[in-house]
């Protein structure tokens, strides 16, 4: 990972943090090989932002890209 | 941040209306903004619709 | 090469366990259509017993659920089955689905180089959400289901004689109505809906197929 990518990793942590805290209490998620983790959970891997954590914030930058590239909407609608 | 403005507004007419009502877009001073919200504050080009648009240039959304 | 279904499916976490059951979901349609198939279910994910049973029998089409890692795809307990660095070569030819997170990196390039095989899985960790209230039944979580559905529809529709190529398609269509399905839920019942939207969206765009797109079960 490049230092400029650590450092937009590292800036999102709040907002990433602030997505998965609307989540309602009774979903866990299931992330590849790292382990299923409630909300709680969650929230404490993104704040101590370890590999879990970091996965975790990769995937919503990596939704929010997708949204703002327009790729996201120019999938759902083909 | 006038381009970032408008780059913004060009993304923003392209998001679902369910996605901009609910979606939390970025986080300023502690207080979360959906995509509706930081619409309103970047549209009336307010303080902390300046301090959103920096943030999302730095994140490398817009 | 036969044709023969062979499924591994450990439980050893809350994630392996949703997995294995919609493995277990084509194991009966697969029975029900007379296919022939190996279950290794659970502490049965032994590697030296599935590679036996792949040099002996000589399956074409392996679904491996679990665990993974760039080079390579885990069975019970973290156990390595296969690796770029041993018995990748045993896979050639074949048609492999890894439901495994980070396969899709190099070891599924590495799976199909110089031969006619195919291989199926994610470049990024494949994830989904569990609605908790029903995680003792995995059959009624809705939420789940979002995920895992469209990901069962690459070997639904490969057992039922489509290729590679249709069936990859096929599962992407059916992310894509699920996205659209989610865009279309009642805030107020499912609050949850743009976090499902997201991790549903990191799956589509992190499925890979690489190799022989023709190729048929």
């Amino acid at each position: 990972m490049s230092e400029e990518e650590d450092k937009k990793i590292s800036e999102f942590k709040d907002t990433a943090l602030a997505r998965i805290d609307v989540m309602p209490p009774n979903f866990k998620l299931s992330v590849g090989d790292k382990g299923t983790f409630t909300k709680e959970q969650l929230i404490a891997h993104i704040k101590s932002c370890d590999e879990t954590g970091i996965q975790v914030i990769k995937m919503q930058m990596n939704f929010i890209r997708a949204l703002t590239s327009g790729q996201l909407m120019e999938t759902l609608n083909s | 941040m006038e381009e970032e403005r408008i780059k913004f507004m060009k993304i923003f007419s392209n998001i679902p209306e369910k996605i901009r009502k609910e979606d939390i877009l970025v986080v300023i001073d502690n207080e979360p903004y959906t995509w509706n919200v930081a619409y309103f504050e970047i549209k009336n080009k307010s303080e902390v619709g300046g301090k959103i648009l920096k943030k999302l240039k730095e994140l490398g959304i817009i | 090469m036969n044709k023969i279904l062979l499924v591994t499916r450990p439980k050893y976490d809350d994630g392996t366990e949703y997995l294995s059951y919609y493995a277990y979901l084509i194991i009966k349609d697969a029975n029900k259509f007379g296919i022939n198939n190996k279950d290794f279910e659970g502490k049965k994910v032994i590697t030296k017993d599935v590679l036996n049973f792949i040099n002996k029998k000589d399956p074409n089409l392996l679904f491996i659920n679990g665990h993974g890692s760039s080079d390579s795809l885990e069975g019970n307990e973290g156990e390595i089955l296969f690796s770029v660095d041993k018995n990748i070569r045993l896979l050639k030819d074949r048609i492999i689905y890894a439901r495994a997170c980070h396969a899709g990196i190099s070891f599924g390039k590495e799976v199909v180089k110089d031969n006619d095989g195919c291989f199926i899985g994610y470049k990024t960790p494949f994830s989904f959400w569990i609605d908790e209230k029903r995680s003792s039944t995995p059959a009624k979580d809705k939420i789940a289901a979002l995920f895992l559905e469209p990901s069962n529809e690459i070997i639904n529709s490969l057992i039922k004689g489509n290729n590679t190529e249709t069936s990859n398609l096929r599962s992407r269509k059916m992310m894509i109505e699920n996205m659209n399905k989610i865009l279309k839920m009642n805030k107020k019942k499912e609050p949850g809906a743009m976090g499902w939207l997201e991790i549903l969206w990191n799956n589509y765009d992190g499925q890979v197929l690489y190799g022989n797109e023709e190729i048929s079960f």
